[in-house]
């Protein structure tokens, strides 16, 4: 609680907080304040009301404009937060779960499987992210689970060593040698003295990863191996936008809203999570004041 | 010593082995018909129908079984040339070796002032834990950090470019493109900076420079956040330790006790990031490469890799391994100059 | 490790000085790189070998850097202009000639005094040094080993037998169907028919030198004249010898001195279907077109020309022509805006904004092809999740669904073209009226088409299965390759409509990278796409024989018919391939027309495609940049011999 207390005592963090409570009520009232139409399949398949090749500008139909081909962006801006959160929360879940298990189990048995799961994290490591993860995402088709399991696979390295450092910390301490004198077993001692302690140098971690996950699928719907086109996700958005930055001739701002709408969303959304990461940071890292 | 470094290098071999595994069997996740594409630039080409594609199909040998292909993948590989790769229609050595020098000469431009602005705005944090200039500065950085490498490109680009016209993209401009290959300019090391200083062409150096800046403050800035964090950190810590406040107690000013005590220490750390940071920043230039239609080995990479030209991508993979270990072993070296305490083992 | 708290504003400082040396701009109204065509480009040149490449990209050089026998007369796409030949042949000027027993010989007389861009000169030594001819002096010139760098019929011989032998792209085995006139499609298909063997790999040694021999007794040199003889006649020879793949001539003596085929009977086989860099022509030229490759980067995706000032006819007006790859679009845009470039390929998206930009010309070009949703049927049934459950049960439909003549009719009275045409594409084009469109032999411009009639598709619908499709629904899968927002637009429109006809109507459409698009295609002998959007177009203006708009669509053994299922096929066999061999045994066009027309009218009749628009591309250019002559069939290759860049 002590931590809650900090991050709401300190400005940044607690905007941050606000910011992303928003977004989860967003998200939450997503088919009350942006409703789907009958004939589309999902709801998050953007709505296009015509099929001009040509962004529109804001207007009673379309609070925020529409983009190339006509996708609504106030819709697709919605529905997209859902879509932003799955990303983010979905990689950093799956990341963390195969982190904490490749890293305990090093630690705690250390020896050859230590060695041998550490190299294969180094292997891992010397993988250059955004083109492994392009080369997946090619690999399994566009779409939301394809670009999670494939920011995961190569994004659970660091996890998997922060754990393990703290394992190692950890099992010297005293209470845990005295349960093991006591004969508790390995996988109990794991995970009900171990892991709670570890927990939150990886909550760091992870709230840091959040934004920038979501960063990642955008640069990957950039490299055009995002999620499926119309589908609601800010990342595919602000990649229609790319092409509408320069206006036109004389109106260099024609476009804007292409680009600021889904351009503040994902800003926001990504500040946020860096911003109370930031502070977690500042509370929880052992080697800085707790105030 | 001299053992350490082997050691270091003995990873080589593990990575090529294991990545090329890796980068092999993913691609066998596909059907022949499907791995044909690499070989086809165009879909008019595909005007022979499915006789031809079987035709291709044997021709490249993609449907033997697993280990033979994967054999005759590997010794391809090894027999020194990284293989074919079909994107860049050369040996994937060729490439390697034909753009390195434009991205080395992109990261390390943009390598310096990132790590000169974290370690003084992380400094200035640090020394300023939660007043105005703290946010400020953690905000600055953030903002790098929030915000989709490309869009961020696109309007320097459309800025610097589209309106002012003073940072065109590319390498050269077209006139210096055509000196350059006239053959009275020798390439010695493929950079433009450095061959056009050698060469003693003023104007081609220039030229090189202008279209290197919008590259370098995009990539400057996104990048500056990390460091700065970890400055920041570690500044707080030094801060906090005995020495300092001794030498506080002595009365020296606190500009002094920050920017030589404790910055000094406090570098440490950084100094171990920044060749981490600088390795991800040879492997990730992809997109600012893009942007600014800088011929490196990023955009190389993601063009390979959008095609799946898999003997390329395991090229550059390899060649990011490569870095990082290198880098690692640098800053290994590097790290008892700073801080005598520490012995190689 | 002391650093100076100051450089961050000695940075600016450095920034600026920099900012301002960089503020040379330029006025407007003034043409940089007065002699350079600078031409921004999102494809990439696969080989510099005519014969080994079947792209439109790669066209930009080799019709650039090689000649052929004829060019097509300025846009004109069925008449032809000399050039390596000194007249076109025609029936009037003898050069066609009808043999008895239906064969048909064309004579090909030569231009005289030709020089390739590199020619051979004998040095002290004995040994051949090839040297650009442009570098030479007059003395030099007198000492060209004859024949080394000069174009003659035996080169032209050479060029089309190594072409055919060769037998890699599917343009290099169209001239193995003219030659042989459309009885083997390719060599290996010549050999196996000539030996009387089940495989090409059970062809012997005296097999191949039996093809050899039989293909040299077609394409002959006498009296330095180029003699090609066809079995039965086949009107697009002339056609395809004006293409610039396959028929592009290069020098037989520097060739094999490069080490190409050595014009042996029996070595041919070493250099069949060679590796893209096995083929000595991979990355170096030596044609006698208007201009020379003065570099191929292939790292950089960038290919630079320079003007060969020994043409035949007069030298080009540009110097230099640099083709480069720049991926993203926003980049081609402000190089194109800046005046750093000449020409930039344009999204479709984009041709209206460009039009509106000052100093910019864009032009829009018609092309010989249309778009479509290409149906199959039967599809794969097992595994395939375009098709949902596999059954009419409303989550799915049956492998056969598009074998229903009232589902494909349902289906293209769903869609809206209209709102295709003026949304999508701005009322740039037109739509598409079967296989054969605008300018093609058979196009009617009164042919019935498809219009927007949700009555009359639910009409259909509701026939469709026994009405059982309309009580349950169905739910299937679209593909197109990605990145193409017109393709998402055409099943976007469908798949509303479908939705307003019955709710329970349910098309779904995804975007596939190129690579799992031929899966879906080519995979199987049945595609497991029932619907995919794509764009096919004819390779010669006539709509007959194998490379043909209406061959292409409407006979059974044709490049649409092999990615769209037995059914297709049994239906072409069936209705459409007697018309089809009726009308190219006819020569006489009054007779054929009505023919093609009929095959055109079929098409809507059974449906066989959703025929969408004729396809419509733009180039966009610099005001200054003059010139550029379209032909259709060569699909927007550009000619920079033509080129000029003036105010």
């Amino acid at each position: 609680m002590k931590v809650f207390k900090y991050l709401l005592k300190n400005p940044l963090s607690s905007f941050g907080i606000v910011s992303l409570l928003l977004f989860v009520m967003v998200a939450a009232l997503a088919p009350i304040i942006a409703p789907p139409q009958s004939f589309q399949l999902s709801p998050y398949e953007t709505p296009r009301s015509s099929f001009w090749a040509t962004p529109q500008a804001m207007s009673k139909d379309h609070f925020l404009g529409t983009t190339q081909g006509q996708y609504d962006i106030y819709y697709g801006l919605v529905w997209g937060t859902r879509t932003a959160f799955k990303v983010g929360l979905g990689v950093v879940l799956v990341s963390s779960i195969i982190g904490i298990i490749v890293g305990s189990i090093a630690a705690f048995y250390g020896g050859i499987i230590d060695e041998v799961l550490m190299r294969v994290v180094d292997v891992f490591m010397a993988v250059p992210f955004l083109i492994a993860a392009m080369v997946l995402t090619t690999l399994l088709g566009k779409g939301l689970g394809p670009m999670i399991i494939a920011l995961s696979a190569f994004g659970w390295m660091s996890y998997a060593r922060v754990i393990r450092s703290e394992i190692l910390r950890i099992k010297e301490m005293e209470f845990i040698q005295a349960a093991r004198t006591y004969g508790v077993n390995d996988f109990s001692l794991i995970f009900r003295f171990i892991l709670p302690n570890a927990f939150f140098p990886v909550l760091v971690l992870a709230t840091m990863a959040t934004g920038s996950m979501v960063l990642a699928a955008s640069a990957l719907s950039f490299l055009g191996v995002g999620t499926e086109e119309g589908y609601a996700d800010w990342g595919q958005f602000i990649s229609y936008s790319r092409n509408w930055i320069v206006g036109q001739g004389d109106d260099p701002f024609k476009y804007w809203y292409t680009l600021f709408f889904p351009g503040m969303a994902i800003f926001l959304f990504v500040f946020s999570w860096n911003l109370v990461g930031d502070a977690l940071r500042d509370v929880l890292d052992p080697h800085t004041i707790h105030k | 010593m001299v053992n350490y470094v082997f050691r270091r290098l003995l990873f080589f071999p593990v990575v090529f082995i294991a990545l090329s595994l890796m980068i092999f069997s993913l691609q066998m996740l596909l059907s022949p018909v499907q791995r044909i594409s690499a070989y086809i630039t165009s879909n008019s080409e595909l005007k022979g129908g499915r006789e031809q594609i079987e035709a291709l199909i044997k021709k490249y040998g993609l449907d033997e079984p697993f280990l033979t292909q994967y054999w005759e993948w590997i010794q391809n590989i090894l027999s020194g040339n990284l293989g074919w790769s079909e994107t860049a229609r050369s040996p994937v050595s060729e490439v390697l070796i034909s753009l390195f020098p434009a991205t080395v000469e992109l990261v390390i431009l943009a390598f310096i002032p990132s790590f000169l602005g974290a370690v003084w705005l992380g400094t200035k944090a640090g020394a300023n834990l939660n007043r105005p200039k703290d946010h400020a500065i953690r905000i600055f950085t953030i903002l790098g950090w929030s915000f989709p490498t490309f869009v961020f490109g696109l309007i320097m680009l459309l800025i610097f470019y589209g309106y002012l016209n003073w940072f065109p993209p590319g390498r050269l401009s077209q006139w210096a493109v055509t000196e350059v290959e006239s053959g009275n300019f020798i390439r010695y090391t493929g950079a433009n900076l450095i061959d056009s200083l050698l060469n003693g062409r003023w104007q081609i150096f220039l030229d090189s420079l202008r279209h290197l800046i919008a590259p370098i403050i995009t990539l400057t800035y996104v990048n500056l956040a990390n460091m700065t964090r970890v400055m920041r950190t570690s500044m707080l810590e030094t801060l906090r330790q005995d020495y300092i406040r001794t030498a506080r107690a002595k009365g020296l000013s606190e500009k002094i006790v920050q920017n030589k005590h404790a910055r000094r220490n406090a570098l440490l750390p950084v100094t171990t990031m920044a060749g981490m940071e600088l390795a991800y920043m040879m492997g990730g230039v992809v997109i600012t490469e893009t942007i600014f239609d800088y011929h490196g080995l990023g955009q190389f990479a993601a063009h390979a890799a959008a095609n799946l030209d898999f003997p390329a991508v395991l090229g550059f993979a390899l060649y990011f391994a490569l870095v990082l270990v290198l880098l690692n072993l640098v800053v290994d070296l590097l790290y008892p100059l700073i801080d005598p305490r520490v012995v190689l083992k | 490790m002391k650093i100076n708290l100051n450089y961050m504003k000695n940075l600016l400082i450095v920034l600026a000085g920099i900012a301002v040396l960089a503020l040379g701009g330029t006025a407007y109204g003034q043409i940089k790189n007065p002699n350079t065509l600078i031409y921004l480009t999102t494809d990439d040149i696969s080989s510099l070998d005519p014969a080994y490449i079947g792209d439109t990209p790669s066209t930009y050089s080799s019709y650039n850097v090689y000649s052929r026998l004829l060019d097509y007369n300025g846009s004109n796409i069925s008449e032809f202009v000399p050039a390596l030949a000194s007249q076109v042949p025609s029936v009037a000027n003898g050069l066609i000639e009808e043999l008895p027993g239906g064969a048909v010989r064309y004579t090909f007389p030569m231009r005289p005094g030709v020089k390739a861009h590199k020619v051979g000169i004998k040095g002290s030594d004995g040994k051949i040094k090839w040297q650009y001819f442009d570098d030479l002096s007059a003395a030099d010139k007198a000492k060209i080993e004859p024949g080394y760098g000069e174009i003659t019929a035996d080169d032209a011989r050479y060029s089309l037998m190594r072409a055919i032998l060769q037998g890699e792209s599917w343009m290099a085995n169209a001239v193995t169907e003219m030659i042989t006139a459309g009885k083997y499609s390719n060599i290996e298909k010549w050999a196996i028919g000539l030996a009387g063997v089940e495989k090409f790999d059970d062809v012997n040694e005296a097999g191949l030198i039996a093809v050899h021999d039989d293909l040299a007794k077609k394409i002959k040199v006498v009296d330095g004249k180029l003699i090609l003889t066809l079995e039965s006649s086949f009107p697009a020879t002339l056609g395809i010898m004006a293409l610039p793949f396959a028929t592009s001539i290069v020098d037989r003596e520097w060739a094999i001195d490069m080490g190409a085929w050595p014009d042996t009977a029996a070595s041919w086989i070493k250099h069949h279907k060679p590796k893209l860099d096995q083929s000595p022509l991979f990355k170096q030229e030596n044609g006698s077109g208007p201009f020379i490759v003065e570099d191929w980067n292939r790292t950089e995706k960038k290919i630079t020309f320079k003007r060969f000032d020994g043409f035949f006819r007069k030298p080009a007006p540009l110097e230099r022509v640099v083709l480069r790859l720049v991926p993203e679009w926003t980049n081609r845009r402000l190089q194109l805006l800046a005046g750093d470039a000449d020409v930039a390929v344009t999204p479709p998206e984009f041709i209206e904004e460009m039009r509106k930009t000052k100093g910019i010309t864009v032009t829009d070009l018609e092309q010989v092809y249309g778009r479509g949703l290409f149906f199959g049927w039967p599809v794969k049934a097992d595994d395939n999740p375009a098709i949902g459950s596999g059954k009419l049960d409303g989550k799915g439909v049956p492998p056969d669904f598009l074998a229903d003549l009232d589902v494909r009719k349902g289906f293209n009275y769903a869609q809206d073209y209209q709102v295709l045409l003026e949304q999508v594409y701005l009322g740039r084009t037109v739509q598409s009226r079967g296989p054969t469109v605008r300018g093609l032999m058979g196009y009617r411009p009164d042919s019935p088409i498809y219009t927007n009639d949700l009555e009359k598709a639910a009409e259909h619908f509701k026939k469709a299965f026994g009405g059982k499709l309309w009580e349950v629904g169905f739910e299937v899968t679209g593909y197109t390759a990605e990145g193409r927002s017109q393709a998402i637009a055409a099943f976007g429109v469908l798949q509303q409509n479908l939705a307003r006809i019955n709710p329970k109507f349910r098309l779904k459409v995804q975007a596939l990278t190129s690579a799992s698009m031929r899966e879906k295609s080519y995979g199987s002998s049945n595609p497991e796409s029932p619907l995919a959007y794509m764009g096919w177009g004819p390779d010669y203006s006539d709509p007959g024989g194998p490379l043909g708009a209406a061959s292409y669509y409407l006979s059974s053994s044709g490049l649409v018919a092999g990615f769209s299922g037995d059914g297709y096929r049994a239906l072409m066999k069936e209705k459409f391939d007697p018309l089809l061999e009726k009308a190219w045994k006819l020569n006489d066009p009054a007779q054929r027309e009505p023919i093609y027309a009929r095959l055109q009218e079929m098409s809507h009749e059974y449906a066989t495609t959703q025929f969408l628009w004729e396809e419509v591309t733009a180039n966009v250019t610099r005001d200054w940049v003059k010139g550029y002559v379209h032909n259709k069939i060569l699909y927007g290759a550009w000619n920079f011999y033509n080129i000029s860049k003036e105010l």
